[in-house]
């Protein structure tokens, strides 16, 4: 008896089940907010906001952030009430921006 | 992330960023709950407001077993052609069915068994998407070249309940189930696991532990200032697929969230289950009614090993 009808008939095209685990699995919210992460490593480092949002676009979008991307990243985490949790926020905002899932 | 740049050839549609648009708006509206939904629903059908329901259970059995051993005995043919079974007859007069199947006999006056729908076709690939799309294939081992019904009802009639997945595959979907040419937005939404196991749940709907729904949707409002990347440089339509995904899961999360609450106040089990169209096993045929699923068209396997149905 076959196991399924054909492998070719999976399909990989982009779809909900993706989306839904980059926007909300346990998986990648712990890699975002583990201790020994790649946020966490920065911030023990007392790295300013501005050299990890640098550190972000280069990871993510391989480009340094327009200057206007920066300025407004900067202010809305300079407002923010817990800094951490703000650029735990930053961060998905990377995983999950068509920039990164489409160009790398 | 894994996309397929083999298939190609899918557009986007109007309609998706209408529909999507409108959704948004509504739930700016101040974070709708499902029973908000529900009311938003009654309202309007109290207006008398036609509402299209369409709800559609495909039960796919890929290398199931034979029609000559289920529905179409051919018991006066000859003895070559015929299974190894015996006809029975039904509560319909006229019509014999498998005589393992004595339950269906009981109920043939409530079936419409069509035994002119046929096909020509020794492949399975390619006599899938004949029989999903309505279109045979130009190639042996197809692309979805034509969309599946699923596909077709999830744009133009959309899901019974806002939020919902209109298109839903349990567990998985064969690649001739989709949208083709209407778009990746009209894709089934897999499960993935089976709702007849008990320990099912549906992949990610909960909100993980240390966040609220409130933090997802600041992350959100971050993503929608920050993700530029120009949407019309994109002619294969995935990116706009992708938006509308963003904008369905962020729905069903929202959705799964109100209702896990609803049942928590109701001292029940927090559980997302209930919402999934967890009967589409047939052991839930006699038990809670198609209504209580959001989606408006089911594609089930059962025929793989793996997925009996029951």
């Amino acid at each position: 008896m076959r196991e399924s009808a054909c492998e070719c008939e999976r399909s990989y095209a982009p779809n909900l089940s993706q989306i839904l685990h980059l926007m909300n699995s346990p998986e990648l919210q712990k890699k975002i907010a583990n201790d020994k992460g790649r946020l966490a490593g920065m911030l023990k480092d007392n790295k300013p906001d501005e050299q990890i949002l640098n550190e972000f676009y280069l990871r993510s979008f391989s480009r340094n952030p327009h200057p206007d991307e920066l300025k407004d990243a900067t202010a809305m985490l300079a407002s923010a009430k817990d800094r951490k949790s703000a650029l735990e926020d930053f961060e998905w905002m990377f995983l999950n921006s068509k920039e990164f899932i489409f160009n790398h | 992330m894994t996309i397929d740049v083999h298939s190609g050839g899918y557009r986007c549609c109007d309609g998706i960023n209408r529909r999507s648009f409108l959704r948004t708006g509504a739930l700016m509206l101040g974070g709708m709950s499902l029973s908000g939904l529900l009311r938003r629903q009654a309202l309007a059908a109290a207006a008398g407001e036609a509402r299209k329901d369409v709800s559609v259970i495909l039960f796919w059995q890929g290398g199931g077993p034979s029609q000559l051993d289920m529905w179409d005995m051919k018991p006066d043919a000859p003895s070559e052609f015929r299974g190894s079974f015996n006809p029975i007859s039904t509560n319909l007069d006229g019509l014999q069915v498998c005589e393992h199947m004595p339950r269906i006999a009981k109920v043939c006056d409530k079936l419409s068994l069509l035994r002119s729908v046929t096909h020509g076709d020794s492949g399975h690939e390619s006599a899938t998407h004949t029989l999903l799309t309505g279109y045979k294939p130009t190639n042996d081992i197809p692309a979805n070249e034509a969309p599946a019904y699923g596909s077709i009802v999830a744009k133009e009639m959309g899901p019974r309940v806002d939020g919902f997945p209109a298109y839903v595959a349990v567990p998985t979907a064969p690649k001739s189930s989709a949208a083709a040419y209407l778009g990746v937005a009209y894709n089934p939404f897999e499960t993935q696991g089976d709702p007849n196991n008990e320990n099912f749940s549906v992949q990610n709907l909960k909100v993980p532990g240390g966040l609220t729904l409130d933090r997802l949707e600041n992350r959100r409002n971050i993503l929608s200032h920050f993700d530029t990347l120009r949407r019309d440089i994109d002619s294969s339509g995935l990116i706009g697929g992708m938006d509308t995904f963003a904008q369905q899961a962020y729905e069903i999360v929202t959705l799964a969230e109100s209702a896990g609450r609803i049942r928590h106040q109701q001292g029940r089990p927090q559980n997302a289950r209930p919402l999934w169209p967890h009967f589409v096993g047939t052991k839930y045929l006699a038990g809670p009614p198609v209504d209580r699923s959001g989606c408006a068209f089911c594609h089930r396997e059962c025929g793989r090993l793996g997925y009996p149905c029951e």
